[in-house]
């Protein structure tokens, strides 16, 4: 399967690490020219195989501006290929949910995907032709009562990808994919989900994953980045140029089953 | 990139308009192709152009609505290849009866293909695929039909089945993830196919129906043969359960 994005401009957002990272990895291995932003400037600087990083808090405004106007300089023009990957899940009980802490999980969850689009899609849209795809999650169906911020953010994402889809057909196709659980650093960092799914069984780490996999009804196991990097890179090529404001979940959740 | 080199691949109502595109695709990315549906000399035919290609393939008879038929048809293409890794799905119809005038017979004819028919196919490919071990992959063709009904016509067969088919692979992909048989759905708005092509002659018709999708054209049979071969190679290894729908944007409409 030749996914047909070879010179392809590409941006990716939060791609330093985990799935970010194997986004831009995949959509180099196909030839694309990709420019990874991300907050840890000295992970990015270890990065090779990428055409170009921009380190920038892409939970704020300024962070955002900054590097949609990195990008915009160094393609010369909009990217033909966006992918919005910015998000942080961190478990919060949540009656201990504050103000503060909603707010900073609506920049990062959210208004992170809201200010590139907004700032990159009218360009993108003059390309005739480029695709978003954005990085939501199956808690944006499923709850959680940890994670009540993050799962509202990303279920506000599979909304602000339909909507985009219809405003901005023909000329950007807008999707989404939605996660199971991954393993990434969320998950194998101390204190991570493994950690802290040991912490709540009292067994160890192997164990307390191989119970949460089990409890979530999880046959296939914990995904792998390349395996949502594979749905994201065929979104965004041309294979799927009559696919826009959809959802493709991915993992073994089986979200819906009981 | 990913190839099905060494995959054997069943496509029914593999000499369809749909089916055709997905057949050459498969064939194009290394599959061994099965063509498959109720007509023999088409089957054989559609099988004979893959083979000028120099793709491996073969054409089978079956009659969709028989179960015994079925499981014979699919133990057929299994034994030629030796083995079946890929069903594709590709048979379904529509007749189309207002819902105060269904008929029982045309009721159960729309049923017995669309969503009988799907069950024992994935289930006589199934028994292989878990005989063989390693794994497999199934991909039903659903339609925007499986999440929306249609305002001023008679598709309450269709609509219900093509909604079934859904349900039908989510339930599939619960009981076979253990053996590693992912099931998905393609859910396409209309394609450019024989089957609609006087449907689609009708510009009344035709600007109406466009005018609905954001994309602002229907799909293509290869949009669909794209999007099945992404669900039978490895890329998709960790998907299953899923129905993607492939309307030009219909579904996010509503």
């Amino acid at each position: 399967m030749d996914y047909q994005i070879k010179d392809k401009l590409a941006f990716v957002t939060a791609g330093a690490h985990g799935i970010g990272e194997a986004i831009a990895n995949l959509l180099t291995q196909e030839g694309a020219i990709v420019i990874v932003a991300d907050q840890d400037e000295a992970a990015l600087r270890e990065r090779t195989g990428w055409k170009g990083t921009f380190a920038a808090d892409l939970s704020s405004a300024a962070g955002v501006a900054d590097a949609v106007a990195h990008v915009l300089k160094a393609f010369g023009r909009a990217p033909d290929i966006l992918v919005n990957n910015l998000g942080l899940a961190d478990p919060v009980p949540f009656e201990d949910l504050s103000d503060e802490r909603w707010a900073r999980s609506f920049d990062i969850n959210l208004m992170g995907c809201v200010r590139t689009c907004r700032a990159l899609l009218p360009l993108m849209a003059g390309l005739g032709s480029a695709a978003v795809v954005n990085i939501a999650s199956d808690l944006a169906k499923q709850p959680d009562s940890s994670l009540m911020d993050y799962g509202a953010c990303k279920s506000a994402l599979l909304y602000l990808t339909k909507g985009l889809a219809t405003q901005y057909a023909p000329h950007v196709r807008v999707n989404a994919v939605s996660p199971g659980p991954i393993w990434t650093r969320l998950w194998s960092r101390p204190g991570g989900i493994a950690d802290q799914l040991a912490a709540r069984y009292g067994v160890d780490r192997d164990a307390a994953v191989k119970r949460f996999l089990a409890e979530r009804y999880m046959p296939l196991g914990i995904g792998e980045p390349n395996d949502v990097a594979q749905a994201v890179v065929f979104l965004a090529s041309p294979l799927a140029k009559f696919i826009t404001g959809a959802n493709l979940d991915i993992g073994g959740t089986l979200r819906g089953l009981i | 990139m990913h190839r099905l080199d060494g995959k054997v691949a069943l496509v029914t109502g593999g000499y369809g308009g749909i089916g055709e595109a997905v057949c050459r695709e498969m064939g194009a990315l290394g599959a061994k192709v099965a063509v498959a549906g109720h007509n023999a000399e088409k089957a054989t035919a559609c099988a004979a152009a893959l083979k000028q290609k120099g793709y491996d393939a073969y054409g089978a008879a079956f009659d969709s609505v028989s179960v015994a038929e079925t499981r014979r048809m699919v133990d057929e293409v299994a034994a030629h290849f030796g083995r079946l890794d890929i069903l594709v799905n590709c048979v379904g119809l529509n007749r189309e009866e207002k819902a105060e005038e269904v008929s029982e017979e045309q009721f159960d004819h729309v049923f017995d293909v669309n969503l009988k028919g799907a069950m024992f196919q994935a289930q006589a490919a199934a028994r292989h695929m878990i005989k063989q071990g390693g794994g497999g992959k199934q991909v039903h063709i659903g339609s925007v039909r499986t999440m929306l009904g249609l305002r001023g016509r008679g598709y309450a067969a269709y609509c219900a089945t093509k909604g079934g088919l859904a349900i039908l692979c989510k339930q599939l992909a619960a009981e076979w993830a253990p053996h590693q048989i992912n099931v998905n759905v393609v859910a396409p708005t209309f394609v450019r196919t024989a089957q609609v092509a006087k449907m689609l002659a009708d510009p009344n018709f035709y600007n109406a129906l466009v005018a609905r999708i954001p994309l602002g054209r229907i799909a293509e049979p290869v949009d669909v043969a794209n999007a099945v071969t992404f669900f039978s190679s490895p890329a998709s290894d960790f998907i299953t359960g899923q129905t993607l729908y492939l309307d030009g944007g219909i579904t996010a409409t509503q």
